[in-house]
């Protein structure tokens, strides 16, 4: 993709994240798109690549969020970054194991932000981790399997060349 | 894009730095009243992009709803010609007891909060993360708009405003964590603070052991935070726990209005009573 298609794609991804017309909900919850892109940006693009990406992504999130710190930078490009090196080590995976690794890179995110929210002095046990990290970790690997069927189907051979 | 970077190794060390920046200045900027310069360009484009996305989305949904989902029309139709008659009768009656109450509020001369003023807004976007209640209006400085003012819908409360820009602003819901309403149990008039969860219960705290509260109680704002009106609704008590040996009983509320489906607010510009405001205009003009 061109200097100007990429930005615009990931301008539209956040965009779509926090839009009123999102209509991918499920009880209150509602997926990272935001994670999943990252994820797939650092196992197709490797570990260095998926950290930048991961910064701007998260950087461009937590514009845009009302949490109190800039802690996506950190959990995002963490998360690229760690994409990345999955994608080095585990060649031509299925849909399964993808979304068995994005709901646990999820579940990971999740724990960070609790950490953050510790420190705070705001967070909930069990609650936090029962009724939104957990759940959104589900539904981010289950999207995250669907993703990837699309990208696989688009093409063939996303997924057998990696660095 | 990534050769174009390696290329521009100057460029990405720029953009290095500036995350830095931000890193270093995010709390500072995070709390601030008003949106930092440096978020207000990426902000604009988000959010006119998120204004295409409900254009068009409304767009669609109207398009499905009045000309192709039109099955039941008819009967529903009837109904709401039922309803409508039924509600003209309503209207009647409730306009001789409205002038029955503004007899009765001229004679104790007490304070009329629907003499609030308001700003109607639209809701542009809502927080991208499910950690945080958060929405964005298309109402900001330029309409008068500050920060902590109360903001609402005809089924209730629905929030504060936290941070402004010219053109638009964002809400913090009364789910969100840090949220905090001061309320009353109408029923009784005992007091307390109604606390975000970020669930769908809202805590509602201080009320004593041996309080009288019921399930279904309705709280209501209590006026004395300065940011809403006394009496508009905030939520229905739905779980009563009286632990032992403590001070305080431990309520839960269901919010009245519904903060996830939200798309047109009010924002309560002035709180100031019609009297107090006739005695700062007339020490301006002395």
């Amino acid at each position: 993709m061109s200097i100007i298609l990429w930005p615009v794609f990931l301008l539209l991804i956040v965009a779509f994240q926090g839009s009123t017309s999102n209509p991918i909900e499920l009880g209150g919850i509602r997926p990272d798109f935001i994670l999943i892109a990252v994820y797939f940006l650092g196992i197709l693009k490797g570990d260095v690549r998926g950290g930048l990406i991961g910064a701007l992504l998260g950087f461009f999130l937590d514009i845009t969020s009302a949490g109190p710190v800039y802690s996506n930078i950190f959990s995002k490009s963490f998360m690229g970054y760690l994409a990345g090196v999955i994608g080095r080590w585990v060649h031509n995976p299925g849909y399964l194991l993808h979304m068995g690794l994005i709901f646990l890179v999820s579940l990971m995110q999740g724990l960070i932000i609790f950490l953050i929210f510790s420190f705070l002095g705001t967070a909930r046990f069990p609650g936090d981790i029962l009724y939104i990290a957990f759940p959104q970790a589900v539904f981010d690997g289950f999207i995250g399997a669907v993703v990837y069927s699309i990208i696989s189907f688009r093409k063939k051979n996303a997924f057998r060349i990696i660095n | 894009m990534f050769r174009f970077l390696t290329l521009n190794k100057k460029i990405l060390i720029a953009f290095i730095l500036l995350i830095g920046v931000f890193v270093l200045l995010s709390p500072e900027i995070k709390q601030s009243p008003k949106y930092h310069v440096l978020e207000r360009p990426f902000l604009t484009v988000t959010w006119l992009i998120q204004s295409g996305f409900n254009i068009v989305s409304g767009g669609g949904s109207s398009v499905w709803n009045g000309y192709i989902n039109l099955i039941n029309v008819q009967e529903e139709n009837q109904q709401l010609v039922e309803e409508v008659k039924r509600l003209r009768s309503e209207v009647i009656y409730l306009k001789e007891k409205s002038a029955t109450g503004d007899r009765l509020m001229e004679l104790l001369k007490l304070w009329d909060t629907s003499a609030v003023k308001h700003v109607a807004a639209n809701v542009i976007a809502k927080d991208p993360t499910n950690w945080y209640g958060a929405l964005v209006i298309n109402k900001g400085e330029e309409d008068g708009i500050k920060p902590n003012m109360g903001v609402i819908t005809a089924e209730g409360v629905i929030g504060r405003i936290v941070k402004t820009a010219p053109d638009y602003s964002r809400v913090l819901l009364l789910s969100d964590r840090n949220s905090a309403i001061a309320g009353l149990i109408q029923r009784t008039g005992y007091e307390g603070i109604a606390e975000g969860q970020q669930g769908r219960v809202l805590k509602f705290n201080y009320i004593m052991t041996d309080a009288d509260v019921l399930d279904n109680d309705i709280v209501i704002t209590s006026g004395t935070d300065g940011v809403f009106p006394r009496g508009i609704v905030i939520g229905r008590i739905n779980k009563i726990e009286k632990p032992q040996n403590r001070l305080f009983q431990s309520i839960e509320l269901i919010p009245v209005a519904t903060l996830s489906k939200v798309r047109e607010v009010m924002v309560i510009k002035s709180l100031i009573s019609p009297d107090v405001d006739r005695l700062l205009k007339e020490e301006k003009e002395e």
